[in-house]
């Protein structure tokens, strides 16, 4: 079941590529973030697609890469992120100019998601450490997930203990 | 005496206290004490009537707890918990979700943010004669001899006639919904708060539109003469299997209407100029809403339509 669905995924992402190359680009890079608010968009175009038209923002927000969409922000469909994402994975191992890209792509979206929830900003820098910063290492994306979910036990655990006294 | 009725030590003082020196120990029988040995040892050494167990005593003293436990675990069915946690442990401090401390992303506008400001006034306004006095027709008019009751104005560009602002929230549109938020304020600050009306509707004003009480109305052109500004994909946008609620046709009627009413359409178009609807583009007033567009480019497209 699995197995298809990413396949299917590889399918859409493939063809979009065909057809819309920008739309792709665009969507690798924001493949590391939990969710895409208008202004993440726009700046990420602006910054790495400087010569790319407003409609290639219309064009990724009525794609199939997105599942869910709301006037304030849009998800990803989950299979084609994980797509997208080991397209990058691949990519930032052997371009380090890619791999710079992305650097600058997660300077944008940690600037965007400032003030997001805590669960975000973890699941966000998972994604960023399986995705660029391991290049797919288990072990260590393991450790780091431990050690991210002990921090959120923890500011969870703190937050609850002051709110009881 | 009811198994719910309990009797605290308070009870047997205030008792003793209503009495007065008479029989203590069967008034402390009677509410269920007995006067014993702690008692007596409390009226010997006052100041030593609670005893604490020394520290090599701590273990005999947990044996005695576990008896006394047993023993009320006979009496009332119930779990107890054990915790190593102490209520007086300070609160450790807080871990940090770590934040980044950098400017918050903004939505940069569609347009050039340099230019901005320049193409929405242009794109506003009207020419009314409000200027200074225009001095030749004012001469003329004193060697004619004629009465200069109303002195003649030169002609100048103005957004105080502020504008209708028509809002599309139609699926085309979605994409775009917070750049149509944004231009609410930033045509607010060019033109006055007071000046600019706000309408929404879907796909068409033909149709009705929403007013900013949120009241369904049919619609109807602006009675100041101002420009009516509508910021729509104009029926070429958004995926081919929408639904839409009119026809592009649709549009050519609303520019009418304003005409007729001495105003001027003018239309903001965020998808690729490729994309419009080749009837609109030659009979309207339509500017693609993106970087590339430029003052010129909108200010000769006003003069020729």
């Amino acid at each position: 079941m699995l197995q298809a669905g990413i396949t299917s995924a590889r399918g859409v992402v493939s063809h979009m590529h065909d057809t819309k190359p920008e739309v792709v680009t665009l969507a690798e890079l924001l493949s590391i973030a939990v969710r895409v608010e208008p202004e993440l968009l726009r700046a990420v175009r602006l910054r790495f697609l400087p010569n790319a038209e407003a409609e290639i923002e219309s064009e990724w927000y009525f794609s199939p890469l997105v599942a869910e969409r709301a006037d304030d922000w849009c998800l990803f469909d989950p299979e084609i992120q994980a797509e997208l994402r080991e397209r990058v994975s691949v990519r930032v191992k052997d371009e380090p100019f890619q791999r710079q890209c992305m650097v600058r792509a997660r300077e944008l979206i940690e600037r965007a998601h400032a003030d997001a929830p805590a669960g975000i900003l973890v699941e966000e820098r998972i994604l960023w450490q399986n995705t660029v910063q391991f290049g797919g290492d288990e072990q260590q994306i393991r450790q780091a997930i431990e050690q991210e979910m002990d921090q959120v036990l923890a500011h969870v655990w703190t937050r609850q203990h002051k709110a009881t006294r | 005496m009811k198994p719910n009725t309990r009797i605290f030590v308070g009870d047997l003082v205030r008792a003793l206290r209503a009495i007065g020196p008479g029989d203590r120990d069967s008034v402390a029988r009677l509410l269920g004490f007995e006067w014993g040995t702690v008692a007596q040892a409390a009226e010997s050494q006052p100041q030593n009537t609670v005893q604490l167990p020394r520290r090599e005593d701590a273990a005999p003293a947990r044996e005695l707890e576990s008896e006394r436990v047993g023993v009320v675990e006979n009496l009332i069915p119930f779990r107890m918990e054990r915790t190593t946690y102490s209520a007086s442990r300070p609160i450790p401090p807080p871990l940090p979700i770590q934040r980044v401390t950098a400017i918050p992303l903004t939505l940069a506008p569609l347009f050039h943010p340099g230019w901005e400001r320049c193409l929405l006034s242009e794109s506003i306004h009207t020419e009314r004669d409000e200027g200074g006095i225009h001095i030749e027709r004012a001469t003329e008019a004193i060697a004619r001899l004629q009465p200069l009751v109303r002195p003649p104005r030169e002609r100048v560009r103005t957004t105080s006639r502020g504008c209708q602002l028509l809002i599309d929230i139609g699926i085309g549109m979605r994409p775009y919904a917070r750049d149509t938020e944004v231009m609410i304020k930033s045509m607010k600050r060019v033109a006055g708060k007071q000046r600019v009306h706000v309408l929404r509707f879907v796909d068409s004003p033909i149709n009705g539109v929403i007013d900013e009480n949120g009241r369904d109305v049919p619609y109807t052109p602006p009675d100041t003469a101002s420009v009516v500004l509508a910021l729509t994909d104009a029926y070429c946008g958004g995926p081919l299997s929408a639904l839409r609620s009119g026809v592009a046709k649709d549009w050519l009627a609303t520019a009418a209407i304003a005409h007729d009413a001495n105003s001027k359409l003018v239309i903001l178009n965020p998808y690729k100029p490729e994309r419009w609807i080749p009837a609109l583009r030659r009979k309207l007033v339509m500017v693609y809403w993106d970087r590339r567009t430029q003052v010129g480019d909108l200010r000769r497209l006003r003069k020729v339509r």
